[in-house]
């Protein structure tokens, strides 16, 4: 569009330059003014892409405004086998060495005396061995970790590029192509769930499997659980799994005074997990 | 209108002209479309390959181990959290057609037949051998730290979600989990 009303304007003036050689400075000025804001308006206001794109075969909006995914994690029914650690970062090229991680498993083992101890060997991959000796244990439970997905995300809003962004499902994501991999959102964190990426150089976190979800797959750290203690679904869809497992249980967030809006929600969370 | 007006207006549409056409140059295609950000990043996640499968497909041409799983107590695991991402292995089988699904009969007796010939030497323990190549075979684990992952007695394990055994303590301390508990029906 904007070539064509170049051409149109650069013939209408060289017809005019021969017609009138009186043509002015100002002349020009003026006409070039109202070209340039011509071809202004036209960059603003036509899109390449206003439709929407949509996945015809199973009828899968991309994005898909209708959806508010969060996930349910049901502390009573993990058993600490680190398969969802493992098969997050099978799913999604996560580096295999032991500092980064999308999705890990923390061993907490509240001591009579007390102390807690929290441990994370590989994120829970290799599965745990007991540390500490049973009769100084005064209470002990897994807690599966990852991207709570927060509905008010801190590290959205202190990236200086628009490279993260909450999509219209409530998925935090990374635009890889546009981060900076400044890491002010790895900082801003409450819930140490981003790293920088030593294969990209860019920040990466849990995408909740978005192109698993896109293609009508569950995450896949949900597809490995072998008892059902983690849940995904859509908080608007009052019969779904997920509202159904928070009706009946009651469920907490981390760190809620941070007012964040996780949508990460605990069953059974113990009240020192941090 | 004075003339200092015209000037005046001219300059200030120069400028914002300006301004609007390095503007479109510089915001990427898609920007803002959904928000504040590119609306193509979503698209991209969105295209992005998955390497776990469906596991409505592994059923479909395993159906004699899927039956044995869903009856069994392992019926809440589902075939990739043992035996890994299927993906690649899918798309393997589905090109070679769907007649070249195993055969169950051959499979199972091969099993049965290792199980009872190696009862003692269990280092030895001979498998079915997978016709599978090697980049879209899936594992098959059969050693003893693959159950114990799950079933070794940890304080943290909920008693409710999952049995577990002491390990110094569960029969036969050298042999194979799966010589007594076939993998697919443990207590069968
Ligand atoms: C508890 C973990 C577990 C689950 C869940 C599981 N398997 Fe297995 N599977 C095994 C193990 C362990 C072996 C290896 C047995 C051996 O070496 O004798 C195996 C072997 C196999 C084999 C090789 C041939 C045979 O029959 O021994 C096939 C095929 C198979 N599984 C398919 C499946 C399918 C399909 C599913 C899902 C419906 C599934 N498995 C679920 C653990 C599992
Ligand atoms: C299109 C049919 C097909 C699909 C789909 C399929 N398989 Fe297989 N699978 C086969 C065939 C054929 C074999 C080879 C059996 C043999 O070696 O005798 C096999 C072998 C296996 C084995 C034995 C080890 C190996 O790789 O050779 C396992 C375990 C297995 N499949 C699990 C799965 C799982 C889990 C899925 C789902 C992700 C799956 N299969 C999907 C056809 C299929
Ligand atoms: C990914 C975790 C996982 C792995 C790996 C696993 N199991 Fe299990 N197993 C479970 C769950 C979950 C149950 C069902 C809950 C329960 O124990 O009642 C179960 C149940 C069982 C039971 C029945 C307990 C009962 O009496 O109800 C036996 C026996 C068993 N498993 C043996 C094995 C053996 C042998 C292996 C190794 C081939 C194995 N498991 C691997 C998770 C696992
Ligand atoms: C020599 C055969 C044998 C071997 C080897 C064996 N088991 Fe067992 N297992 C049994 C029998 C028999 C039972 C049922 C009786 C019982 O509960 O003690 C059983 C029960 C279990 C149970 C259920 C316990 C319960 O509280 O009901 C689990 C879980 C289990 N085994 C896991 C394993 C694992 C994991 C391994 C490998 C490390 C293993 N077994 C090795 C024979 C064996």
């Amino acid at each position: 569009m904007p070539s064509s009303a170049c051409t149109q304007f650069l013939t209408w003036f060289t017809m005019n330059t021969e017609k009138d050689k009186n043509k002015t400075r100002r002349d020009f000025f003026k006409v070039s003014a109202t070209v340039v804001t011509g071809i202004a308006i036209n960059s603003v206001f036509v899109k390449p892409s206003m439709v929407q794109a949509e996945n015809e075969k199973e009828n899968i909006k991309i994005p898909d405004f209708d959806k508010w995914y969060g996930f349910g994690i049901d502390i009573d029914k993990c058993i600490g086998c680190g398969n969802c650690a493992k098969a997050c970062k099978i799913e999604n090229d996560v580096s295999q060495e032991p500092f980064y991680f999308r999705s890990w498993v923390e061993y907490y083992v509240i001591k009579d005396d007390e102390t807690i101890k929290i441990e994370s060997p590989n994120g829970g991959i290799d599965g745990f061995k007991q540390s500490v000796p049973p009769d100084e244990i005064e209470k002990s439970f897994f807690v599966p970790k990852t991207c709570n997905h927060c509905a008010k995300s801190p590290c959205e809003q202190v990236c200086p590029v628009g490279a993260t962004f909450l999509s219209p499902e409530g998925v935090v994501l990374v635009d890889k192509k546009y981060c900076i991999g400044c890491g002010y959102c790895v900082q801003s964190c409450p819930y140490g769930c981003r790293y920088i990426s030593p294969i990209t150089h860019t920040v990466d976190k849990c995408t909740m499997c978005y192109h698993r979800l896109k293609k009508g797959l569950p995450p896949a750290c949900v597809e490995a659980c072998p008892t059902g203690a983690r849940i995904h679904g859509d908080l608007h869809d009052k019969e779904g799994e997920l509202v159904k497992f928070m009706k009946e249980h009651n469920c907490r967030v981390l760190k809620p005074h941070l007012n964040t809006k996780p949508k990460l929600h605990y069953n059974s969370l113990n009240e020192k997990v941090i | 209108m004075p003339q200092q007006v015209t000037r005046l207006i001219l300059v200030f549409a120069i400028f914002i002209g300006i301004f609007y056409t390095v503007r479109s140059y510089f915001v990427p295609e898609s920007w803002g479309e959904f928000g504040h950000y590119r609306g193509n990043a979503i698209r991209e996640i969105a295209a992005l390959e998955t390497k776990y499968a469906d596991i409505k497909t592994c059923i479909e041409c395993h159906k004699e181990n899927a039956g044995l799983l869903a009856e069994g107590e392992h019926a809440s695991i589902k075939c990739q959290t043992c035996h890994g991402p299927g993906y690649k292995h899918n798309k393997y089988y589905e090109l070679q057609g769907k007649s070249n699904t195993p055969d169950s009969a051959s499979m199972s007796t091969e099993i049965t037949d290792t199980s009872v010939s190696t009862e003692n030497t269990d280092t030895s323990i001979q498998k079915h051998k997978s016709t599978t190549p090697e980049e879209f075979r899936l594992r098959t684990p059969d050693d003893r730290k693959f159950c114990l992952n799950c079933h070794e007695l940890n304080s943290g394990r909920p008693e409710k979600a999952i049995k577990q055994i002491d390990v110094t303590d569960h029969y036969n301390m050298k042999k194979k989990c799966i010589k007594c508990h076939p993998p697919h029906a443990p207590n069968s």
